[in-house]
């Protein structure tokens, strides 16, 4: 095994930029086999080498690889977020779930509507908004050293991890804007009947929670062996 | 016996097999390992490694963690609980596999005998 030199490592990075991949969990591991081959191979079976790699690693190739990479990761997490949300509702968790429920459905009969929209929803709505900032920020941090190797790559370098999970923070908050703004809009202010107004602080705040503990989860876990 | 289509039914098998005795590894260690256990005999291509790695990423068989090694990030594979169980599955069914095709080619062996 030899130490490559400034140039043959800008030539490999040349060549795969030329793919333009955009996945860094792709991108990482075919740099990766591209470096680790290519240190095992003599100086002057280097060209030799990096064309036959580029054999291996066509474009087309590497754009499937991405495609089933993004179905997989999708795939994961939904995996992921079915099992957490499968452990609320089974011991010892589910102690915490019917507390939790139990709690929110007393203080909806004590407390007045416009306190509950802002302790029930705005304080998950909060969490889950911070927990993309984390997200994002995180993200950042592990893509750097990948985004500074590819400098030169037109096209952004994402992680398909972070970019399926920050999808899903999104939800929440844009569902949250359309509940509260199109009905002023289309001028409905009171078509929800006032009995209901309890009902439903209450049951989207249990919704928000569990919504965001979920993810939380599927961060805690992910983040430890992914670009996240 | 290098041919295509028996790598291709039992890639899958040889991945599981070869964490489970090395506890993580990553892409090009594999085909390297494959290769150096066979002598050359047998070549697993990038082409079919990958896909095959996140296909059993995806279905839980694998984990992966990814580690700074030598100024860039390298992607390691290690099994998971589901795909410890599914290696002896595979085991099993391989061997038993081994043993039916070693009767099928030498119909003098006493079928009854167990291999």
């Amino acid at each position: 095994m030899r130490t490559l030199s400034l140039e043959e490592i800008d030539l490999i990075k040349k060549s795969i930029i030329r793919k333009n991949i955009t996945s860094a969990e792709i991108l990482s591991e075919v740099y990766d086999h591209y470096l680790t081959h290519l240190e095992n191979l003599p100086e002057d079976d280097f060209k030799y080498g990096l064309n036959e790699l580029d054999e291996k690693f066509t474009y087309n190739f590497c754009k499937k690889l991405q495609r089933d990479q993004k179905n997989s990761n999708r795939r994961e997490i939904k995996t992921l977020q079915k099992e957490v949300f499968k452990s609320y509702f089974t011991w010892p968790r589910f102690a915490f779930t019917l507390f939790f429920i139990a709690s929110i459905s007393y203080l909806g009969t004590l407390i007045p509507f416009k306190t509950q929209v802002i302790l029930f929803i705005m304080i998950p709505l909060i969490f889950i908004v911070g927990l993309n900032f984390v997200v994002m920020f995180r993200t950042r941090i592990k893509l750097k050293p990948l985004k500074n190797d590819f400098s030169g790559q037109s096209y952004k370098i994402n992680s398909l991890t972070s970019e399926y999970l920050t999808l899903q923070l999104h939800w929440p908050i844009t569902l949250t804007n359309i509940f509260l703004h199109v009905p002023r809009i289309l001028g409905l202010t009171d078509f929800i009947p006032e009995y209901l107004y309890s009902f439903l602080s209450v049951a989207t705040c249990i919704f928000l929670v569990f919504y965001g503990l979920i993810l939380f989860e599927v961060f805690k876990i992910k983040s430890k062996t992914a670009f996240l | 016996m290098s041919n295509n289509n028996l790598i291709k039914g039992s890639l899958q098998t040889i991945i599981l097999k070869l964490l489970e005795e090395k506890d993580r590894m990553y892409g090009y260690e594999i085909t390297q390992k494959v290769k150096e256990l066979t002598a050359g005999e047998i070549k697993i291509t990038e082409g079919a490694l990958y896909p095959a790695l996140h296909k059993m990423e995806a279905e839980g068989l694998l984990t992966t963690e990814i580690q700074q090694v030598d100024n860039r990030v390298r992607k390691y594979y290690s099994l998971t609980k589901s795909g410890k169980a599914e290696m002896s599955s595979k085991m099993n069914e391989l061997h038993a596999f081994i043993d039916n095709l070693h009767r099928i080619l030498n119909p003098a062996i006493d079928p009854k005998l167990n291999l």
